[in-house]
């Protein structure tokens, strides 16, 4: 087939701005739409089956479509956040495919695919080859691995992408790429907090990439992170307490269904909060309020770390405690707290009280959410009610004891605010007591049948000592995870 | 541009009419957004078969859910708010950050709210306790019906409801796991943790809006209170925070958020140092530049409708420009709201020492209708602005200044000046206005000034001067009673030859007069003066008989 293929009417479309937008988008549609269907059928059927034939027909045509009559080299496939774009032209969803995108987006975020890329010229069996590659993809795969892959099926002008972070201050090869993000992120605040003429000097890397890069990591991974993240000491607390709740603000948010640059922006008032705390005089505060400590560590940082108007009155208000209605004196004024303020000083508190850190003893998640619900901690009521209905009484990163015996790690979030919670736990130790060799899953969820009661609830919390781990096996067994879930 | 030109006159034209009708004062309109229609309240206002050409549906599944035009919506915002979402949505196509839920959140457009979709919404929306936006007038303290446009968004109109601050006890929470970990299915979340449909309702609506008027407030009053302690400050602090709230202060003042605006102005009064002064001069002259702006003042004015934005907008009078007064006057006076009036003058008064030469260039019709209001007014210069008025070349502006006359303190050689150039009808209404309220007596000289010079009975046409004579007379027996007898009496006995009187006419309304004032008969100089009159052979048969009646009784 060639543009010569195209037809003259087509052609007139295609030569005005307006057609050519439509018909890229109607062509983008057509080639997710096939590619959804490959997929869906790569879960109940064998690859032998003659049904792949027609998808990959459909993926071809779809493909040869896009490249010819748009004169790519290449059909590039990239999934940002929720969205995905062809050639870095954003897909709008059709009503009836906004599922199928779902589905899609779901599909490699699971994977830690961020896009994919079909050379010009390509083969269809080419294609089935590597679409069956894309399935069995295991979690986890580094992009050498992935790339020994191809080349091993002949497909070196294939590319499989996971997520990538050209800007960040200092990726570490060996880490994971949520790894490297909180690295990265970790460095530039403890270099804000601790040394306010370098942060000035240095060259800012850009923060709200950086957090809008989360939007593209998938759910599971970003708790996980967040769960071990809560269990690591750290040589500056307050910067690890920083990036944490970023990360939680921003599972937070996004759990809420913000947009996601406001989940962006809501993340950056976790990562600012310690500037109301940082660079003050030995002698406590001297003399100076907390609100001028803050505007002199944001005046000083505003080239490097600029802030949005939003961002500095959250990181002013949410020291203010919630109260009665969320009113605080100021100026002679009553002022309502902010929603991003009221959902930080939550989150912070949690944090807190969770992370691992020499100077005090540290709660568990579950203890820490009793203490939310149980004491007076200044926090808004519906809002910790809205953590807690998302989180649940035993929080990701609970260590639990089931009622079968086994021991594991809570590790998923609740979907319905209005239901009971039932967790999806990663079982770390066996009902004798024995560590697992591999990390498995367990659904709380599930129903027994024949009796029509759950199968498994937990019995109780326990701290990592009381599981009879250390750190080090924890993350032991956490990075056999990959493999346990792919 | 042309045809968008066109296009923008037709909706301006539209907006005016149906949006701004004069009739009722419509704050706001919600446009629900689904798939495939727009509803306002329960009544779909925009239906298609073909969602992806659609704008319902670009909006719909970029996680818009409702559009809110603002009364004061213009073509111009209209434009400008397309001209952003097509930008936004071909930058986002083409790879940047910012999606259009988060651009829309934000709320870039003056005049045009977005509420975006929040894992909340469905809740609210499974639970019915979605709040009906049918009725566009309703407003209220929440953040339902808040409107962000005029409200200070100070914490009182930000009232939260459904809250609930008990704390769970340790027991209580061992029950509430025991009881979410039942292995029972179909369990319920419990009561401390579930979220109540109020809260739901609220939490919802604090995430669908961004409110730059709430964040300018708090922020506002966190600099405004760091600013003036900031002798404390590091200089470089000092100038952010000036800059900082200098940016504000410009938002606000291009968002023309009224009730902000004169926040800013009371709060700025407080600024004395160097810099602050600096910044206060920059921000008064901003603010009076917008208040200067066609657009905004039509907004004020008309807002005068609403009690509640009257309310505010009274507030902001005191920063009005002169130029614009009269468009206030006309206002109140199209209306006949005449406390309004007063409210308002008062206010010109106090704030403007020129407050005279002001009035006097609105023109006669204005100055007519608020003259009579002068009453209710106290204003140290309010006798000689009225002095100004009686000599109006305008009759209408001297008549209705006139019936301030005897409050007003003229000299008596200045008052008959002033009296002698009057129009007849203006004459009259000195005469009555002497007649009707209480005796003043500095007037007196001018009194007798007027019987001894003759000007009492002079007017243009006889008919009105015979009144105004018969009525001074009155006013004379009022003030002086039977000692007027000596400032009438030249004119009844002046004869010409012999018998014959002199002035006929001004004689006859002085025995008119005379015999009214029955209570002043009994007095001898009276007495004589009607007996001699009763008695003389020229006089009226009519008159006479009166006469006479009036000496026998």
């Amino acid at each position: 087939m060639s543009k010569e293929g195209v037809s003259e009417a087509t052609g007139e479309i295609l030569s005005s701005p307006q057609g050519a937008l439509f018909t890229k988008q109607a062509l983008a549609s057509d080639l997710l739409q096939s590619v959804y269907s490959f997929l869906r059928a790569t879960e109940s059927y064998d690859p032998s089956n003659q049904i792949f034939n027609d998808f990959l027909q459909r993926i071809t045509r779809a493909t040869f479509d896009w490249t010819q009559i748009f004169k790519f080299d290449s059909l590039e496939l990239s999934l940002r956040g929720e969205q995905f774009f062809l050639n870095e032209k954003r897909i709008r969803p059709r009503p009836k495919s906004i599922k199928q995108l779902r589905y899609l987006a779901s599909f490699l975020k699971k994977k830690g695919v961020t896009g994919f890329k079909i050379p010009r010229e390509f083969r269809k069996e080419e294609l089935n080859v590597f679409f069956w590659l894309l399935v069995r993809l295991q979690k986890g795969s580094t992009p050498t691995q992935i790339a020994e892959a191809l080349r091993t099926h002949g497909l070196e002008q294939y590319e499989l992408k996971t997520i990538s972070f050209g800007d960040v201050l200092s990726p570490s090869k060996n880490k994971s790429s949520s790894e490297t993000l909180f690295e990265s992120l970790y460095q530039f605040i403890k270099i804000c907090y601790t040394d306010l003429s370098a942060a000035e000097a240095m060259k800012a890397p850009s923060l709200d990439a950086m957090l809008y890069d989360l939007n593209s990591i998938s759910e599971q991974e970003l708790f996980d992170i967040i769960a071990r993240k809560q269990l690591e000491m750290s040589d500056h607390p307050l910067s690890h307490l920083a990036v944490v709740s970023a990360f939680l603000l921003h599972a937070w948010g996004k759990s809420l269904g913000l947009p996601p640059f406001v989940v962006v922006e809501l993340a950056g008032c976790g990562l600012a909060h310690g500037l109301s705390v940082t660079h003050a005089p030995s002698d406590s505060l001297g003399g100076m309020s907390r609100q001028h400590l803050v505007l002199r560590n944001i005046s000083r940082l505003a080239k490097t770390w600029p802030m949005t108007d939003l961002q500095v009155l959250s990181v002013l208000e949410f020291s203010q405690p919630f109260g009665e209605k969320g009113v605080y004196e100021l100026n002679g004024r009553s002022c309502y707290m902010h929603f991003f303020s009221r959902m930080l000083r939550i989150v912070l508190l949690f944090n807190q009280m969770v992370i691992q850190d020499r100077r005090r003893k540290s709660l568990t998640p579950s203890q820490a959410i009793d203490r939310l619900i149980g004491e007076n901690l200044g926090c808004d009521r519906s809002l910790v009610k809205l953590f807690v209905g998302w989180l649940g009484l035993y929080p990701l990163g609970s260590f639990v004891k089931l009622t079968s015996g086994e021991v594991g790690v809570v590790s998923s979030v609740s979907q319905d605010l209005q239901r009971p919670f039932r967790p999806v736990v990663r079982l770390l130790k066996d009902r004798e007591g024995k560590t697992l060799e591999r990390v498995s899953t367990i659904d709380l969820s599930e129903i027994n049948a024949k009796v029509g009661i759950f199968k498994q609830s937990i019995r109780q919390s326990m701290t990592l000592d009381q599981a009879g781990l250390s750190v080090q096996d924890y993350d032991n067994l956490m990075s056999t995870l990959n493999i346990a879930t792919t | 541009m042309m045809p968008l030109d066109v296009h923008e006159k037709h909706i301006q034209q539209s907006l005016e009419a149906h949006l701004r009708d004069p009739k009722e004062y419509l704050r706001r309109i919600q446009y629900n957004l689904q798939m495939t229609e727009a509803m306002v309240g329960a009544r779909p206002v925009f239906k298609t078969d073909k969602p992806e050409l659609s704008l319902v549906y670009t909006l719909f599944s970029e996680g818009i859910q409702a559009l809110i035009a603002l009364r004061d919506m213009s073509a111009h915002d209209l434009k400008e708010w397309c001209i952003l979402v097509r930008k936004t949505l071909l930058e986002f196509d083409d790879g940047n950050m910012k999606d259009l839920a988060s651009v829309l959140w934000r709320s870039p457009s003056r005049n045009i709210r977005t509420r975006v979709y929040n894992l909340l919404s469905d809740l609210e929306a499974e639970l019915g306790t979605v709040e009906d936006s049918s009725d566009p007038n309703k407003t209220g303290p929440s953040w339902h019906r808040r409107d962000q446009e005029w409200d200070l968004p100070e914490a009182k109109n930000l009232t939260r409801r459904g809250l609930d601050n008990a704390d769970a006890s340790s027991d209580r929470l061992q029950q509430m796991k025991n009881q979410l970990q039942s292995l029972d299915v179909g369990g319920s979340l419990p009561a401390e943790l579930k979220l109540s449909p109020a809260e739901i309702s609220t939490l919802s609506q604090e995430l669908s809006f961004f409110d730059q008027n709430h964040i300018d407030f708090n922020l506002l009053n966190c600099f405004l209170q760091n600013a003036t302690q900031s002798k404390e400050m590091e200089p470089a602090t000092q100038k952010y925070l000036s800059q900082t709230l200098a940016n504000v202060a410009q938002g606000i003042v291009s968002r023309f958020q009224p009730s902000l605006i004169f926040f800013l102005l009371h709060e700025i009064r407080k600024f004395s140092s160097g810099q602050l002064l600096e910044l206060k001069a920059k921000i008064e002259s901003e603010i009076t530049k917008t208040l200067r702006h066609p657009a905004n003042e039509k907004r004020l004015i008309s807002s005068l409708s609403d009690p509640v934005r009257a309310e505010v907008t009274k507030k902001l009078f005191p920063y009005l420009d002169s130029a614009q007064f009269a468009t206030v006057i006309d206002f109140y006076i199209t209306f006949n709201d005449k406390d309004g009036l007063v409210e308002f003058l008062k206010v010109i008064l106090e704030q403007h020492p020129d407050a005279d030469n002001i009035i006097f260039q609105w023109g006669e019709e204005r100055l007519s209708h608020i003259l009579p209001l002068f009453r209710r007014l106290d204003w140290p210069r309010k006798y000689d602005f009225l002095k100004r008025a009686v000599r109006s070349s305008s009759m209408k502006v001297a008549k209705q200044a006139s019936y301030y006359i005897p409050n007003i303190p003229f000299e008596t050689k200045q008052a008959l000046q002033t009296y002698q150039a009057l129009h007849d009808d203006v004459k009259e209404i000195w005469m009555k206005a002497f007649l009707e309220q209480p005796s003043r007596e500095n007037w007196i000289p001018f009194f007798a000034e007027l019987f001894k010079s003759g000007l009492w009975f002079l007017a243009n046409s006889k008919v009105i001067g015979n009144r105004i004579a018969i009525g001074w007379v009155d006013v004379a027996m009022k003030y002086v009673k039977e000692r007027a007898i000596a400032w009438i009496s030249p004119w009844t006995s002046a004869r010409s030859f012999f018998l014959w009187p002199q002035y006929p006419e001004p004689r006859e309304c002085c025995l008119m007069s005379l015999l009214q004032q029955r209570s002043l008969h009994g007095h001898p100089d009276v007495q004589n003066l009607l007996k001699r009159e009763a008695t003389l052979l020229f006089q009226g048969s009519e008159l006479k008989a009166s006469l006479k009646e009036a000496v026998k009784s």
